[in-house]
């Protein structure tokens, strides 16, 4: 069992940050005399003023108050916590997890009237599985994902005691539906969609990923007018299932204990932003948990996945009977077209082509124009009039930190790192070049991905499995295995309309709750001008 | 007296970090505290230009661009404590290919170089850049544990990232690549040596060399290898010398048109110690170099020690020159062979060419910076 637990650190891909971002701010007094911490009588730090003037030294001692540095502060660092696994594990883990279920229950199982907290309310428990989680598993056991989602019915539902069980697809569908949408306003083609309100921008840039935006947040804060409005799958679900429960149940909110099975950590930071939780603290996701902690708690908990029986609820991919009533049946579970991450750059590509065939009458073809590497893709759409190729609409996909490196950097010269102006350079640069040089501002949009390979390929996914002898399949191997079992999922349309119809009517008029959420820069030390307190050596 | 020092320049700043002579010109670059790198001509010793109002802090290394397209423009990359990596280049076309001969007096006014390109994306201090052999790739390394490879359009202005590397587990201090082999070595204060290669579309650690027991200071490759062999030589806060040899190679390099996913081996070198040299050093080493024209190798360090070692035979090395205070009681930051460019000592004495037996060992020189400011000159000569 624990073969399947690869030997990979806890770590994502985008590296750790030296210093913590959140300085601990020191209130000087005006006592012109030297300070010392002391411990009080009764164990408390205190600071001590100590007066040099006089013989007998006159003290004033203030009580000072622990540093405290908590979740939040530092999803805006994006690197020590990443990496810190103690802070991770205190606050969002399977480990918290169980340990609410059993507070709520007095033990894992059957619904137990008398639970050992007996003045707590009775807490409903809902999860949502992530489609990249599911096929992160089916690889890793080597089922189809049918019975992976079958097994976790049984899982969650009858053994862990959850009433509510929703893959994230729902979610996922409105936010390409909305994203697609804000990338027709924003692209200033077509006048017949576009509000006044809405100002053209150029590109604009998939924020789904919270590895990205953390890095964005922290250290280039000249890129947060491009990011997307529009939340991630996993809030958006968060958003509705806390609602519709709510009013399904007469639960409040903050009795609605909502987990999600995500294939990254960074997925837990994004949960924990202050934007997706209610004005008393309730969060729209109260845990987040990885695809590999799911399988660590089948250890801690003697479970084995493969004996666990295949629940007759998931029959036919409906599922309807764990999902609340309003929640459309089987949609939950499928897929979406275009990458494991998302689909979203399939999705605006062909949201930009009907809307061209709609408003100009043309039909456009696509042209893929690959990248230095496998994880940048450039992609045209195109209009042929006769041998004329006119470029009508142009999208890129940017996997990786390397490739964010460049992208980044480019937004922020407008294209060029040098200072020196050739016009030579610029012409040679043609339309019909043979590999994609990224040029973000002529991009409507970009997918952008911390992980190389994208969501499927996150930090929390299962590894390969490994011998004794060495690795069973190389990293690219194992990469496509995965990916081809999320292939293998049942996708559907995203009918824009359908979904905006669907919400109104669940929602109501206010879809801004829902939907949208916004950045900020990250204010902290520059690490670049700040010299270390301690210079260890003299030469370094 | 095996070594001798011809001459000194004082670069009238805290201290030179890092030297780097042209591979073609007569150049010399500095790397130097004052946040500029300065560049001198190898045939006068004189200040040829002056490269700052870029950086921030001081400029902790320098690199040539091997070869350009256009004749004498040289390119030089500066890596520095700010953070970022600077392209300058002298522009062929303004400057005359002359460097002043032997006998100027050194009145020509300073050249005006261009920076051409910033490449941000460290999070901390810089402390190397490199050049790949045909120059191709841009290696650089940070405080940031960080190994980054850059790959530069024709006109030196578009740098792409191409690697991200973050394999070492602390502050990496130097970057060497192989002088034919598109193979990297990078030296870490994690006591490692890590190699590295490109393996379809990703760079990945192909090997990694430990043994040495503290920060490993500097790297550099040895330069007469046959093809397909490599060897290195590394300097440590261990105070040891160390060369290392590649014994072999596995994952393929060659069949490239096999898919990776048919591919199970991962692409991995194995290096193995061949030899320690002997030690002459107390206290840390900060620099080594091997000479790509004798196979010489010195060494300098925080004890002001210079040492000159030779191959007796494969894997026995001798040292044939020691030098004490060779910046006086300054710690010696760097040392690099060269070729000789200048032909007449510094007083404009002729050499008399058919007396001199040692001439041909006077082809090259060894030049060191310290923690004095000044760059200093020597010359090895040999008894047969």
């Amino acid at each position: 069992m624990s073969a399947i637990l690869s030997a990979q650190d806890l770590n994502d891909f985008i590296g750790p940050g030296l210093a913590c971002i959140n300085p601990v701010v020191v209130n000087r007094s005006e006592t012109n005399g030297h300070t010392e911490i002391q411990i009080d009588a009764g164990g408390n730090p205190v600071e001590v003023s100590v007066n040099g003037t006089s013989n007998s030294a006159t003290k004033t001692a203030t009580q000072l108050t622990p540093a405290q540095i908590n979740l939040s502060d530092c999803l805006a660092c994006s690197g020590c916590i990443t990496s810190a696994e103690s802070v991770l594990v205190s606050l969002q883990s399977h480990t918290e997890l169980l340990s609410v279920l059993r507070q709520s229950r007095g033990h894992i199982g059957a619904e137990d009237g008398n639970d050992l907290g007996s003045k707590r309310p009775k807490r409903v428990f809902v999860a949502s599985i992530s489609h990249q989680s599911r096929a992160s598993l089916a690889a890793a056991y080597n089922i189809s994902v049918d019975r992976v989602d079958a097994k976790l019915v049984t899982l969650f539902r009858d053994i862990l005691g959850f009433q509510y069980l929703v893959g994230t697809g729902v979610g996922r569908q409105i936010s390409l539906a909305y994203s697609a949408q804000e990338v027709l306003l924003k692209s200033g083609k077509f006048t017949d969609i576009n509000s006044s309100s809405v100002e053209p921008k150029k590109p604009v840039l998939a924020s789904i990923c919270p590895g990205w935006i953390c890095y964005v947040e922290k250290t280039h804060p000249h890129v947060l007018p491009y990011l997307s409005d529009i939340k991630s799958p996993q809030q958006i679900t968060g958003s509705l299932l806390k609602r519709l429960i709510s009013q399904e149940t007469g639960a409040s909110a903050d009795e609605i204990y909502h987990v999600s099975v995500m294939p990254c950590f960074d997925k837990k930071l994004e949960a924990s932003r202050p934007d997706f939780a209610t004005g008393e603290g309730v969060r729209d996701v109260d845990c987040v948990i990885t695809t590999k902690e799911v399988v660590q708690l089948l250890i801690d908990e003697n479970i084995d996945f493969m004996s666990i029986t295949e629940s007759e609820d998931a029959r036919g991919g409906n599922f309807q009977a764990l999902a609340p009533k309003l929640w459309p049946p089987g949609k939950s579970w499928e897929s979406s077209e275009g990458s494991s991450s998302g689909g979203y750059l399939w999705h605006v590509l062909a949201a930009l082509s009907d809307e061209i065939k709609k408003v100009e009458g043309k039909s456009t073809s696509l042209k893929v124009i690959p990248g230095k590497n496998s994880d940048m893709v450039e992609y045209n759409l195109v209009v042929t009039d006769g041998d004329k190729e006119e470029v009508v609409a142009k999208a890129a996909q940017v996997y990786g930190f390397r490739n964010i490196q460049n992208l980044v950097r480019k937004l922020k010269t407008g294209g060029k790192t040098g200072a020196r102006s050739v016009v030579s350079a610029r012409a040679k640069k043609t339309a019909g070049a043979a590999t994609a040089t990224l040029v973000p501002t002529e991009y409507d949009y970009v997918e952008v991905m911390a992980c190389p390979g994208g969501c499927i390929n996150g930090g929390g996914q299962i590894g390969a499995p490994t011998t004794d002898g060495g690795d069973v399949f190389g990293l690219k191997e194992w990469r496509d295995i995965v990916e081809n079992q999320y292939k293998s999922i049942r996708s559907s349309c995203v009918e824009r309309h359908a979904v905006q119809e669907w919400v109104a009517k669940v929602w109501g008029s206010e879809t801004d709750s829902l939907m949208t959420t916004s950045y900020r820069a990250v204010e902290g030390l520059d690490t670049k001008d700040a010299v270390p307190a301690v210079l260890v050596g003299d030469k370094w | 007296m095996p070594i001798k020092q011809v001459h000194s320049i004082p670069a009238h700043v805290d201290r030179i970090w890092n030297l780097a002579p042209h591979p073609k010109l007569p150049l010399l670059a500095a790397a130097t505290s004052d946040k500029s790198a300065q560049i001198y001509s190898l045939n006068t010793y004189f200040p040829v230009a002056q490269l700052d109002g870029n950086h921030k802090r001081s400029i902790r290394s320098v690199s040539w661009k091997p070869s350009s397209g256009r004749q004498s423009e040289a390119v030089l990359a500066t890596a520095s404590f700010d953070g970022s990596v600077g392209v300058w280049i002298r522009d062929s076309e303004q400057y005359s290919p002359n460097f002043g001969s032997t006998g100027d007096s050194g009145n020509v006014g300073l050249e005006e170089w261009e920076f051409v390109a910033a490449l941000e994306g460290h999070e901390n201090e810089v402390k190397c850049v490199d050049w790949s052999c045909e120059g191709t790739y841009l290696a650089s390394c940070s405080r940031d544990k960080s190994v980054w490879i850059w790959e530069a359009d024709e006109d030196n202005e578009e740098f792409e990232c191409l690697a991200v590397l973050q394999d070492h587990t602390q502050d990496v201090k130097h970057v060497a690549w192989h002088p034919n082999e598109d193979l990297l070595a990078s030296a870490s204060y994690d006591d490692t040596i890590r190699l590295w290669r490109e393996d379809d579309d990703d760079w990945v650690c192909s090997g990694e060399i430990i043994g040495h027991r503290s920060t490993v200071w500097c790297i550099d490759f040895d330069k007469t290898t046959a093809e397909g062999k490599a060897r290195l030589v590394s300097c440590s806060a261990d105070e040891t010398v160390r060369v290392w040899s590649r014994q072999s190679m596995t994952g393929n390099t060659s069949t490239r048109d096999i898919p990776s996913t048919f591919r199970s081996d991962p692409i991995s070198e194995n290096w193995q110690q061949e030899a320690i040299l002997p030690q002459r050093h107390s206290g840390p080493i900060y620099a080594v170099s091997w000479s790509g024209q004798s196979g010489r190798i010195v060494s300098v360090g925080a004890d002001g020690l210079l040492v000159v070692y030779q191959e007796v035979k494969t894997g026995e090395w001798t040292v044939i020159a020691e030098e004490e205070d060779a910046h006086s009681v300054f710690e010696i930051n760097t040392a690099v062979w060269s070729k000789k460019w200048k032909s007449t000592s510094p007083h404009g004495q002729e050499v008399d060419k058919e007396k001199d037996e040692s001439n041909q060992e006077q082809e090259e020189i060894i030049i060191t910076g310290g923690d004095d400011g000044n760059i200093n000159i020597w010359e090895v000569m040999v008894q047969k």
